[in-house]
């Protein structure tokens, strides 16, 4: 009885407050949704590029397997080669859009891990970042870890890119 | 009776609020749908052109279709593609500016912003 009366005397009153609090609650709940969309947003146009920029960095490395193949069938001077040019090129690439970056494109690139296999139908090559691909042409494989920052946060994308010239 | 009445009142003026943020969030949800699309097709087109080496007669046909792909009208769409032949590593430049109308509130037009993304050529 005693607790019917209590119930009585608070329930007109809890919905007033409980609907100012879920208001006031309500718009900075929708404002950081919002930034937190913007924030997806920018690391989506960062990612988009760097992956875009090391997919030209692996293509421009093959042009240089094959080229070297040509004039130079050492594969220490093709790797160097191919590794040099696919730096280069992704760090140009990179260089076009450093907004986002939270390190330096030279940085970036410097950091980035290549390999080259020649893989062939008897003998398939299977990369070190993708190892459950095999390889059956001649293959320059890239993997860069790109620092973002978005707000204050540092996080860190994985892109990779594999080439095979046929 | 006289916290029933509060109760209408506060109700009345909540949901006027509420009312008003929501259509605010929907237009500025529109409006920010129309700017990622817009961003995905000009990147899309970016890098049809970075292939072809620059502004070709492909490249504007495609674009047609990538605009229509990503549900934007292609005839609201402005397309600028800079230089219109790029050699090989060198940079070339998209713009792309599309023209949508939404009133906030009535009161003034979203702008979406003009989308540019820049690429290596691999043409040429």
């Amino acid at each position: 009885m005693h607790k019917a009366s209590h119930l009585q005397r608070r329930s007109p009153q809890s919905p007033r407050g409980q609907v100012l609090v879920l208001f006031a609650v309500l718009i900075p709940v929708i404002l950081l949704l919002f930034l937190f969309a913007l924030s997806l947003a920018a690391l989506y146009d960062v990612r988009a590029h760097a992956s875009d920029a090391l997919g030209v960095a692996t293509r421009a490395g093959a042009r240089r397997i094959e080229y070297a193949s040509y004039g130079e069938p050492d594969l220490t001077f093709a790797r160097t080669a191919v590794s040099e040019t696919v730096r280069a090129v992704f760090c140009q690439g990179l260089a076009l859009r450093p907004s986002g970056l939270a390190d330096a494109p030279e940085a970036i690139a410097a950091r980035t891990e290549i390999a080259l296999g020649y893989g062939s139908p008897e003998r398939p090559w299977y990369s070190p970042f993708a190892p459950d691909r095999p390889h059956v042409y001649p293959t320059v494989s890239a993997r860069a870890h790109v620092p973002v920052r978005v707000w204050w946060f540092d996080l860190t994308l994985t892109v990779l890119s594999e080439t095979e010239v046929k | 009776m006289l916290r029933k009445g509060q109760a209408l009142i506060e109700f009345a003026v909540v949901s006027g609020i509420a009312l008003l943020l929501a259509i605010g969030a929907v237009q500025a949800l529109h409006a920010y749908y129309l700017t990622r699309q817009t961003r995905a097709a000009a990147e899309e087109i970016a890098r049809l052109a970075a292939a072809e080496g620059g502004d070709t007669e492909e490249v504007r046909t495609r674009a047609a279709e990538i605009l229509s792909l990503h549900r934007l009208d292609p005839a609201r769409a402005e397309l600028e593609i800079v230089p219109s032949f790029a050699p090989y590593l060198e940079p070339i430049t998209v713009t792309l500016s599309y023209q949508a109308i939404i009133r906030f509130y009535g009161l003034f037009d979203l702008p979406i912003p003009p989308q540019r993304v820049l690429r290596l050529s691999e043409g040429g």
